[in-house]
């Protein structure tokens, strides 16, 4: 099973999704997250000793500078609808099964 | 509604993830970008082959779920222009890194360039032969050390993008991994335009590169090219004394007008059969 920890701006409807296992800790989503939100902790069970979490995921601001600076592909931004899914691709996922 | 967020899985092979790139190498970027640009064009992903040559960057192909192909070093291009020969309804994109394309591939890079044929090449230069060990490559900057240049580099460095419009591509273009937006957008266009299409991508080693030269982690050396860039609308207003030491980044040149070599090819091949059957019909 991959290790995905999800956070959620529940005023905002927005969902941050990090996957563990894909993150390498490199420090660069920290860099570039203007709301200071994201941090770096040590991971003693990864081979580089690093990962990322979200400080307080209410600081988002929905700018994804952070997925798209991952080289990784570990950190997705995604937004809620009105019924509360998201809408990934062309299948239409509910925000439980992500 | 807002757009769909873009399912990189669906791109992507993802049991081969985590991929083997170091922490931070801008080469996945770069492949997030790719994938966003195919996304925003809404092609099919079987009808995308990938090529690539040697190095780190052409991994990237193993980790695409498309119609790819990992070639022999600096010929990337040419098996790219024979799938694309071949069939020419489909998209071809070359991925290959500064020395794959410039210095060992250096002849298939002008030669593709000069026949203008509907490709689409990502040149990812990250200054320096990552994979074996950090060697100098024609892209590492003067005074600059390698693995081969202890002393600093006196070899002067190419600009690929004044390289790929002299040898003739219709569509050049910079981008720099600090930017992944903007890289997205560039990328699109070049895939969109039809002939050959360069997009120079100024990309972070900072193991190979980096390490040798106070850059050692993804951040010191991404804040680096950061710095080192110029928007092309900015850098229009800048003084040459302020551009100094720059390196501009956008849509550098594109010319629609010149025609594409397999629209060229499928021309020859009508002229050449109307004129055969006519003489076949005036024989009998």
């Amino acid at each position: 099973m991959s290790d995905i920890i999800r956070y959620e701006a529940k005023e905002k409807d927005i969902v941050i999704i990090i996957d563990r296992d894909l993150c390498k800790g490199c420090d660069i989503c920290v860099q570039v997250c203007k709301q200071d939100g994201l941090k770096l902790v040590d991971a003693p069970d990864k081979w580089e000793g690093a990962s990322v979490e979200m400080i307080n995921p209410e600081l988002c601001n929905f700018c994804k500078l952070c997925e798209i600076q991952c080289p990784d592909f570990a950190i997705r931004v995604l937004r809620k609808d009105e019924e509360g899914t998201i809408t990934i691709g062309k299948s239409k996922k509910t925000s439980a099964e992500q | 509604m807002a757009k769909a967020a873009i399912d990189y899985l669906y791109y992507l092979r993802a049991d081969k993830l985590p991929h083997m790139w170091c922490p931070g190498c801008g080469i996945g970027i770069v492949v997030k970008a790719m994938i966003g640009a195919i996304d925003d064009l809404g092609w099919d992903k079987n009808d995308i082959a990938v090529i690539s040559g040697i190095g780190c960057t052409s991994r990237a192909p193993g980790y695409l779920d498309m119609n790819t192909l990992h070639t022999t070093h600096g010929r990337a291009l040419t098996f790219a222009t024979g799938v694309k020969m071949a069939q020419s309804t489909k998209h071809v994109i070359v991925i290959s890194g500064d020395g794959d394309a410039t210095a060992i591939g250096g002849n298939h890079f002008i030669h593709a360039c000069r026949r203008n044929i509907d490709i689409t090449e990502i040149i990812v230069n990250n200054n320096i032969y990552g994979m074996t060990g950090g060697q100098f490559s024609p892209t590492t900057p003067y005074g600059a050390k390698a693995a081969t240049t202890p002393y600093g580099n006196i070899d002067p460095s190419f600009d690929l993008v004044e390289l790929a419009k002299g040898a003739g591509a219709t569509y050049v273009a910079r981008a720099s991994v600090d930017n992944g937006r903007m890289m997205q957008k560039l990328l699109r266009d070049g895939m969109e335009h039809h002939g050959f299409s360069v997009i120079e991508v100024l990309a972070n080693c900072h193991t190979q590169f980096g390490r040798r030269n106070k850059m050692s982690d993804a951040v010191t050396m991404i804040d680096w090219i950061a710095n080192r860039v110029v928007a092309k609308a900015k850098a229009d207003k800048m003084t040459l004394e302020e551009l100094e030491g720059k390196v501009i980044t956008g849509l550098m040149y594109q010319n629609k007008e010149r025609p594409e070599y397999t629209d060229e090819y499928d021309k020859l091949i009508e002229r050449v059969q109307a004129k055969t059957s006519a003489k076949a019909g005036s024989g009998k």
